[in-house]
């Protein structure tokens, strides 16, 4: 199916307000939509018999700089029996205070199991919240990790339980 | 009443001969049977993409051959055309079929060490040997042509880095006259032997529909029955022109994504590399082997995701560019971590030996899965 | 030995007036230190034989740096290992610890009391002795266990329970076709097994009858898990468990059980050719235990006709072998000292041992004849004493050459499929060889 018949597909099961379809030149074309309508639009996409994206090919965080300001998690999925692929976004405000609570989108590692690792590296590098993910912590990262690497504004810490990161007070005497 | 067995905590800690890279397995089991497998990865942690932000495209190629360091190529490969979709880069016809044929070389030989260190891993110690002895050969190979032996940076934007060597074709053939006889001795014997097979027959059976949802990629999908190749459905390269066949799990082989089914799978991926190499080396044209442009490369702003067929899977490349020299965002999807994430639920109910020829079979490495 | 003992007593004259028991036993205890010290030997030489295997199955040379041809490797490694830190872990059980090599070497050393090195030579002919011999093997599994439990270590104890569980189920076929053995001979004790195969190569029991030949394999199998080898080697499995029960220790303690091991798979296959593949008998020569060398020398087997000719005729292939051998290591030799670039040219010594080899073969072949009337004891020594203890050592040596080479081919089996290997296989096999053995006995041996 072609890309813009999958999107009217998704308009007519869902209604096109909250719905908003990119297609800047240079770019795959994508589709954003708001985090409460992740769930049904996962769940649509993947049962319904046209559409049938039964893989989900990578789940990735983006933290964009700039005039929009906030956190995505793009979606890619593709579907092996009908040979198409789609682009769906959630974007996120990134908060002043309470980071936490506004940075929270559904879990989908029900719907396409591959996301369960995937979901927990977005919220290991970018401290993106997935609700109802059965076993949420931190994947690559030691778990007594403190800071999302991947955020643009990320400081390394400047020790580790204890041990200095810099390399001049590790190695202070040593001849080089 | 039933009896009741202490269940232990095992840890098959990172520092182990069986586990493929530095990984981590938390078991709890009853001294043979494991109740549950936690995977604890991240050892291998080198923050690639957060690396990826900082230096330049070609400055990155380097570290593309760090992402699988047995399929070398491949990963080069990936990063290459992933940045040439977005910045429209041509190549020319030549360093396309150069890209090829040491992308399938590099095939051949991670599939080697791939079923040389599940042998091992049963208990076989000399395919192994044979195996890297077969390996030594590819490694001269591509010695002569880019000076390395394990991590290539080959591949640029454009072409390749090197034309080939004088008498490397000629080389190249004879290399594949000496492996296809050893490939089935190799064959002979371990393949077939029969403690072997009862050790994976009808072990660790992905169904078709879990190797679907975990996104399963490469020989992996395609032993649970799935009949899907990027270089045939999603064809790069010059793959649209080279007559190959995409091996498919069999009945023959055990049951459909057993572990002797994904070992059976890399044996003949090989075989099947050995025919696409030589449809490369008589059919190499001549001309240019890389269009260089004398600017710093700078690709317009956008967003692509491209996937290759690594050796290990699919390994997607998902790049947003906002017009500077450096990525904005560059995101590795590769197939050991898909692969490694089926092991947690596929453990309850084996027994170690059966952990152990699973995960050897999935062939996960972990710098894929660390990056 | 006994009668070793007896007839140095009443040749030397000094040993009458100490007394036969101080005599008897000082001798016993020499011989037993020399057994030792050979079961030191063997198991050093089947490590580096192991080693040389290894490297030619996986197309490289063994060890070949230390001594001619790497022969003195498995001295360094003894070395090696004593000069070890030893390393107790804190909370290992100390006592039991320290203690589970030892047992383990128990277990193999009290099995070469009864192994044979000629017709009248071991330190004790016992008459239960294929069931000693058994008994001893036993031993291990206590070791093993002890091993494990003490070393605090989970995966030890993994690796202590499923070999206890593996030599313990595995000691039945083992049994079994021991018992075929002994039911075909009519006795226990070694010698005797080894006499009831006299009289022709048709007699050895691997060939005499079709149960006895599939006993033979059962014997094969299930003492290769017994001694823990690849392709049931699990407790030991190196990919799996880091060595098993033998984790935690290092240094002698480890060389203990590594040394025990090696020597188990020399007493299996010495068991094995003592009892399935005649012993110290030498074939076609006929029983050598009632040889009369002189008798045989002059007139009997050698000096037939068509024997003769043979060796005479046998004679000239070697001295050609022998001739172009080092005819090619002086070939060699001179151009190391000719050649500019000398130190490059290797001396391939293989030559000089082989052409010496075959001179001396061919020499003895040639010369037999007319020194046969005159050196009666040289032939005593080497008929009685020096052919059988070498002909029963090149068998041993055949079966543990098997063993090892078993080891760097095949898989590895996973633990319930050994356990269903024995209990459903092998054991309903060994009942079946047994229960036919009587009855093929009772038709043709009569």
């Amino acid at each position: 199916m072609q890309i813009l018949d999958i999107l009217s597909k998704i308009k007519q099961r869902f209604g096109a307000t909250d719905l908003v379809w990119i297609d800047d030149s240079g770019a795959e074309p994508y589709l954003a939509i708001p985090r409460e309508s992740l769930r049904p639009v996962a769940l649509f996409l993947k049962e319904d018999p046209q559409l049938f994206f039964d893989t989900l090919m990578s789940l990735s965080g983006v933290h964009q700089i700039g005039e929009p300001e906030g956190l995505e998690v793009v979606y890619h999925l593709y579907s092996i029996r009908r040979r198409h692929r789609f682009i769906v976004k959630v974007r996120l405000e990134r908060p002043l205070a309470f980071p936490h609570f506004y940075l929270r989108v559904d879990t989908v590692s029900d719907i396409w199991p591959a996301a369960g690792w995937m979901e927990r590296e977005v919220y290991d590098m970018f401290g993106i919240h997935f609700m109802g993910h059965k076993d949420f912590r931190r994947l690559l990262l030691p778990p007594d990790w403190e800071g999302y690497p991947l955020l643009k504004d990320y400081q390394e810490p400047a020790t580790y339980q204890g041990i200095s990161t810099s390399r001049e007070e590790v190695e202070p005497e040593e001849q080089r | 009443m039933p009896l009741t067995t202490e269940e232990m905590i095992l840890n098959m800690g990172p520092h182990h001969p069986s586990t493929h890279g530095v990984l981590r397995f938390i078991l709890r089991t009853d001294g043979e049977v494991i109740y549950s497998c936690h995977p604890d990865v991240g050892f291998l942690h080198r923050g690639l993409e957060k690396i990826a932000e900082k230096v330049s495209y070609a400055q990155f190629m380097p570290y593309t051959d760090r992402i699988d360091y047995l399929a070398a190529m491949n990963c080069n490969l990936g990063y290459a055309i992933t940045v040439e979709r977005l910045a429209g880069i041509e190549v020319p016809p030549r360093a396309e079929y150069i890209r090829v044929m040491v992308a399938e070389l590099n095939r051949i030989i991670s599939h080697l060490i791939s079923v040389g260190t599940f042998a091992l891993d049963i208990g076989a110690v000399t395919p192994f040997t044979h195996a890297l002895r077969e390996r030594e050969r590819v490694n001269d190979l591509f010695e002569e042509l880019c000076g390395a032996r394990l991590t290539y940076n080959y591949v640029r934007f454009g072409g390749v880095a090197f034309d080939l060597p004088a008498g490397f074709l000629e080389a190249v053939s004879s290399f594949l006259d000496y492996f296809e006889p050893r490939l089935a001795q190799f064959n002979r014997l371990i393949s077939k032997n029969k403690i072997f097979k009862e050790r994976l027959w009808q072990v660790g059976a992905i169904s078709a529909e879990d190797a679907l949802g975990y996104s399963l990629a490469g020989p992996n999908l395609r032993a649970s029955g799935i009949d899907w190749d990027l270089r045939r459905d999603e064809s790069y390269s010059v793959y649209a022109d080279l007559d190959f066949e995409v091996p498919v799990a069999g009945t023959e082989f055990g049951q459909i994504g057993d572990c002797y089914n994904r070992y059976w799978l890399r044996i003949r991926e090989m075989e099947q590399s050995i025919r696409i190499l030589r449809q490369c080396v008589a059919a190499m044209p001549a001309g240019p082997f890389w269009n260089r442009s004398k600017r710093k490369l700078k690709p317009p702003p956008g967003e692509i995701y491209v996937r290759t067929e690594a050796p290990r899977g699919e390994l997607g490349y998902y790049l947003i560019s906002r017009g500077d020299d450096r990525p904005y965002r560059m995101k590795i999807r590769t197939g050991s971590f898909t692969a490694m994430s089926i092991v947690e639920k596929m453990s309850p109910g084996l027994m170690v030996a059966d952990l152990v020829a699973l995960i050897a079979s999935l062939d996960v490495i972990a710098p894929e899965i660390d990056r | 030995m006994e009668s070793f003992i007896n007839y140095l007593f009443h040749k030397i004259g000094f040993l009458q007036q100490v007394g036969y028991i101080p005599t008897a036993a000082v001798l016993m205890l020499f011989f037993c230190l020399l057994v030792l010290n050979f079961f030191g030997l063997v198991a050093g030489f089947l490590t580096f034989f192991e080693r040389k295997l290894a490297g030619w199955t996986n197309s490289r040379r063994g060890p070949n740096r230390v001594g001619p041809y790497g022969l003195m490797q498995f001295v360094a490694d003894g070395i090696k290992l004593i000069l070890k830190e030893d390393i107790i872990p804190a909370t290992a059980d100390q006592i039991y610890f320290k203690f589970a090599p030892y047992l383990v070497l128990l277990g193999t050393a009290l099995s070469f009391v009864v192994i044979p090195f000629g017709p009248r030579w071991s330190i004790s002919d016992l008459n239960v002795g294929i069931f000693y011999l058994i008994a001893t093997g036993s031993f291990t599994v206590v070791g093993l266990i002890m091993a494990g439990w003490a070393s605090n270590n989970k995966w030890s104890l993994l690796g202590g329970m499923r070999s206890a569980a593996q030599i313990i189920s595995y000691e039945i076929p083992n049994a079994l076709a021991i018992l075929v053995v002994v039911l075909t001979a009519g006795t226990m004790s070694i010698q005797g097994i080894i006499k009831a195969q006299s009289g022709g190569i048709h007699h050895w029991l691997l060939f005499s009858s079709p149960f006895t030949f599939l006993a033979f394999f059962i014997y094969g199998i299930s003492s290769i898990a017994e001694i823990n080898r690849i392709p049931f080697d699990i407790p030991e499995a190196e990919s799996e468990l880091v060595a098993g029960y033998n984790i935690e220790y290092s240094g002698m303690r480890f060389g203990a059980f590594f040394a025990a091991e090696f020597g188990n798979i020399y007493v299996v296959s010495a068991v094995a050719a003592t009892c399935f593949l005649g012993g110290w008998q030498i074939p076609l020569v006929e029983d050598v235990a009632l040889l009369d060398p002189i008798g045989l020398a002059v007139g009997g087997f050698l000096g037939r006709p068509p024997v003769l000719a043979v060796l005479l005729l046998g004679a000239l292939p070697c001295m050609y072998l022998a001739f172009t051998a080092l005819r090619a290591f002086i070939r060699d030799l001179r151009a190391k000292y000719h050649y500019r670039g000398s130190r490059f040219v290797r001396l391939n010594s293989e030559f000089l041992v082989l052409g010496l080899l075959f001179a001396a073969v061919a020499l003895i072949m040639v010369l037999h004849v007319p020194l046969r009337g005159w050196l009666p004891e040289i032939y005593r020594l080497v008929f009685q004493y020096l052919l059988p203890f070498l002909s029963f050592f090149l068998k041993a040596m055949l079966i543990a050459f098997v063993v090892l080479w078993l080891r760097w081919t095949l898989p590895r089996l996973r633990v319930d499929q050994l356990m269903g290997l024995c209990w459903k296989y092998l054991i309903p096999l060994g009942f079946f060889c047994l229960i036919g053995q009587g009855v093929w006995m009772y038709l043709f041996a009569g």
